[in-house]
């Protein structure tokens, strides 16, 4: 059976544009977490982003935030592809929205300005799939291209799509994750229907959480097999256990069950047992109920306390970034198996009584990180999750 | 996938086809107007087309509320409404309405291009005048893009694999190759697999100001073809192994043998010039299908109508088929429909499913004068008895997607 590792990864978020910085902010406990006063509402937006710093290359300023922060996580990934031909890299991009911006800009350009003047390449901006498109163009990428969109799981719905195309070899490496922005109208939307917290220390299971603050970024792995890594000589950063997804769309799935099935399942494809996952990093991002389904599941299968694998919640530091996410969460759990550290997180100190049990480590932890398993989603969506294992030709 | 001709328990037949298009909601309508020629296309009445350069769009008739028997989810709008009853009308097809109910091991992939953008739209239009504020973009906010596969999983009380694929134009070919991937890797027992698309005024204007759109009617491959007409629509598709599907006492309708990708990698909303992007999705498909390109009979064409797409498109044909381009019929259905944009792949496989069983081909209707640049047999304006076995159907997107598939005869 063939192996799939990551052997590359690309990120754009608020805590920095490596996976050095991203984890650094999360161990420092320092939350990239703000308020928009004019929106009264906490977000996590990427000041001063500016696609020219990574690409060199005209026209960046026509394409939308969510196209231009894909092509500059794309551009960070891109070196890790040394010597594999442009033609055999498929791309999978996750989004959630797309660019709700531009379909807002580009209604009221028809409406204010008169069809007649609309400007065409906006309007090819409204469409979901053209940041995977603008990515394929910008590096070559043309072996298969293809998006999807499952709400917080869509980034991790990338990678689980991607390993399907490369199962049935119609490429040679998958540049998957995700890419979402933030833009007023998301966020007046989520607002006023009281979906977003307006207070930026509303902390993933923390007692005092208020709602999720939102987030942007984008993240691509390049993922391959472990065979043609080596063929090439990639160092793979990890291998890839397990992935998959379980719906608790249906309302008969509760998202506890559908949780502990997930973690269930992926255990069991992985070959491992519970204990032989050294790190979870959670989905939690300040719902309430969304946080509390999310650990009840965690903890029926991995137990609670001391017995449990310690937690992160990188959502208490940059947000709910949606396609960005799941990936995001899988770089900080590669940087952890590259240090050989979990980070001590401030939610053991603010912990929500109700989930009494999670452990959050209280201080930093030296050691190997094996096995993590990185979960995102929420009820009514999709729940998905992947298994990562350190020191991928290792593990083959 | 599972080659044609090889056994394989695994292999994806379609047991069941269920569609709302604008030239019929039911199989026998929607054939009928495909062999007789009876085009979707009418002035548009989904928003006032005042002020805009083009008039004319091919909608959806029937009364949704009709079309649907399970009440739409709460926040469902119309292309949620299209996709529901197309995938009722396919699940009462395949006889699988109980079967499939409450499944942990059914997929459900949907394709689509704007979502539910309407709903947007027609908040909007109540007060053109100002910006759009929250309680508008609410609408938006509250319609994921994948709202339509959270909406079929919730009716259907399905707890598998729940995948939207918002992949544009081909999102369709898209939803059934990777619903056909999923079955022939053994992941699922059964899986939906849906194209949707309602009649948006975004992409109606879009479309218009890259002047890619006729101001009446559509000519696919026709010299002098003024542009495509837009549609909107639903297709689904049951897809099942063969086994499984035998097991259970259904019938299947076809195999889909081949699922081909590619990218252009070239423009956002271009083709390449030569058609190598298509080209490569289409032998990939034939080759996936375990087919050589002489064993294909029919080949349903993406063809817009536009002038670009037209002419690379028979280009592609020509580098997959050789010699043999202009004699291996080639047709497209959009003169009729419309560009359904995320359904069209997913109708046009039904088309291709319909064209196995009753061997005739569909012709393009509106021809009238043949394009050296598109040098195929585009089956002009009357239908033609063949027996086909394997058929490719063909569809392109924004972002240089490309997607193919093989569909293979029953029996």
């Amino acid at each position: 059976m063939t192996a799939w590792a990551v052997t590359g990864a690309g990120l754009v978020s608020v805590a920095g544009s490596s996976p050095e910085a991203l984890f650094d902010a999360i161990a420092s406990g320092r939350a990239r977490l703000t308020r928009n006063d004019s929106l009264d509402v906490a977000c996590a937006p990427i000041e001063g982003f500016d696609p020219k710093r990574h690409l060199d290359r005209k026209g960046l300023g026509d394409l939308s935030r969510t196209s231009q922060l894909a092509c500059a996580a794309a551009s960070l990934l891109a070196p890790a592809l040394g010597g594999v031909p442009p033609a055999e890299v498929g791309v999978v991009l996750g989004t959630a929205w797309g660019s709700l911006k531009t379909v807002v800009a580009f209604e009221r350009a028809a409406q204010v300005d008169g069809p007649r003047f609309v400007d065409p390449f906006l309007f090819a901006e409204t469409v979901a799939n053209v940041p995977a498109g603008q990515i394929a163009i910008v590096f070559g990428w043309s072996a298969c291209n293809a998006t999807v969109s499952a709400g917080s799981a869509s980034g991790l719905s990338a990678l689980c799509s991607a390993i399907d195309l490369l199962v049935e070899e119609r490429a040679q490496v998958v540049v998957a994750g995700g890419a979402d922005e933030l833009n007023p109208p998301l966020l007046m939307a989520w607002r006023d229907e009281g979906r977003l917290t307006k207070e930026p220390g509303s902390l993933p299971c923390a007692a005092t959480r208020s709602g999720p603050v939102a987030g942007e970024g984008a993240c691509l792995l390049a993922i391959e097999s472990l065979e043609r890594a080596a063929a090439r000589g990639a160092r793979p950063l990890a291998r890839i256990a397990a992935a998959g997804s379980v719906s608790a769309i249906a309302g008969t799935t509760g998202a506890r069950r559908a949780v502990s099935a997930l973690a269930g399942t992926l255990l069991q494809e992985a070959g491992i047992a519970r204990d032989q996952i050294d790190l979870i990093v959670l989905s939690a991002n300040g719902d309430k109920e969304r946080d509390t389904e999310e650990a009840l599941g965690v903890m029926e299968v991995f137990g609670r306390g001391d017995a449990a694998p310690p937690l992160v919640a990188p959502k208490g530091t940059i947000g709910e970034t949606w396609g960005a996410a799941g990936p995001l969460a899988a770089v900080v759990a590669l940087e952890a198996m590259r240090r050989g550290t979990i980070p001590a997180s401030p939610l053991h100190a603010m912990l929500d009584p109700a989930l009494d049990g999670l452990r959050f480590p209280t201080e930093e932890t030296r050691g190997e990180v094996r096995r993590a398993m990185i979960l995102d989603g929420a009820a009514g969506e999709l729940i998905a999750g992947i298994v990562l294992e350190n020191g991928g030709s290792d593990a083959a | 996938m599972s080659p044609a001709g090889r056994a394989s328990a695994q292999r994806p037949c379609i047991t069941g086809v269920g569609l709302v298009t604008p030239i019929g909601a039911t199989l026998d309508a929607f054939w009928t107007s495909l062999i007789t020629g009876s085009a979707g296309a009418a002035p548009v009445r989904s928003f006032d087309t005042s002020g805009l350069s083009r008039t004319i769009g091919c909608e959806v008739a029937t009364p949704i509320e009709e079309a649907a028997a399970s009440p739409i989810p709460r926040r469902g709008g119309r292309c949620t409404a299209l996709a529901l009853a197309a995938v009722e009308r396919a699940l009462a097809d395949a006889q699988a309405l109980s079967y499939i109910a409450g499944r942990t091991d059914a997929a459900v992939v949907v394709g689509t291009t704007m979502g539910e953008v309407t709903q947007f739209e027609q908040d909007r239009a109540r007060h053109p005048e100002r910006e759009a504020d929250a309680a508008d973009v609410s609408t938006l906010a509250n319609r994921p893009l994948d709202l339509m596969a959270r909406s079929i999983a919730a009716v259907h009380r399905l707890e598998g694999r729940v995948v939207t694929v918002p992949a544009a134009c081909a999102a369709g070919s898209y939803a059934i190759g990777m619903a056909a991937s999923l079955v022939a890797r053994g992941e699922v027992r059964i899986a939906i697999a849906v194209g949707c698309e309602a009649f948006s005024r975004l992409a109606f204007v879009g479309f218009a100001r890259m002047h890619a759109m006729s101001a009446d009617v559509c000519r696919p491959f026709s010299r002098g073809r003024p542009g495509l007409l837009l549609g909107e629509g639903a297709g689904a598709v049951i897809v099942e192994p063969e086994s499984a599907a035998r097991a259970r006492g259904a019938r299947a309708a076809a195999f889909v043998d081949g699922f081909g990708l590619s990218c252009d990698a070239h423009h956002v909303t271009g083709p390449h010039p030569t058609g190598a992007g298509a080209a490569r999705a289409t032998r990939d498909a034939i080759r996936r299908a375990g087919l050589d390109p002489s064993q294909i009979d029919y080949v349903n064409a993406h063809g817009t109508g536009t002038a670009l797409n037209d002419k690379t498109e028979s280009l592609a044909m020509h580098e997959v088929f050789g010699a043999r381009a202009t004699t291996i019929p080639i047709s497209s259905i959009k003169a009729l429909t419309g560009h359904m944009m995320g359904a069209a792949g997913a109708v046009e496989a039904i088309a291709c499913v319909l064209a196995l069983q009753r061997s005739v081909i569909p012709p393009t209707w509106n021809h009238i004068e043949s394009d050296p640049d598109c040098a195929i047999d585009c089956v002009p304006n009357a239908p033609r008895e063949a027996k086909l076995t394997h058929v490719v159907s063909n569809s392109y997107a924004f972002g240089g997607n490309n997607a193919s598939l093989v569909l293979s005869a029953a029996s």
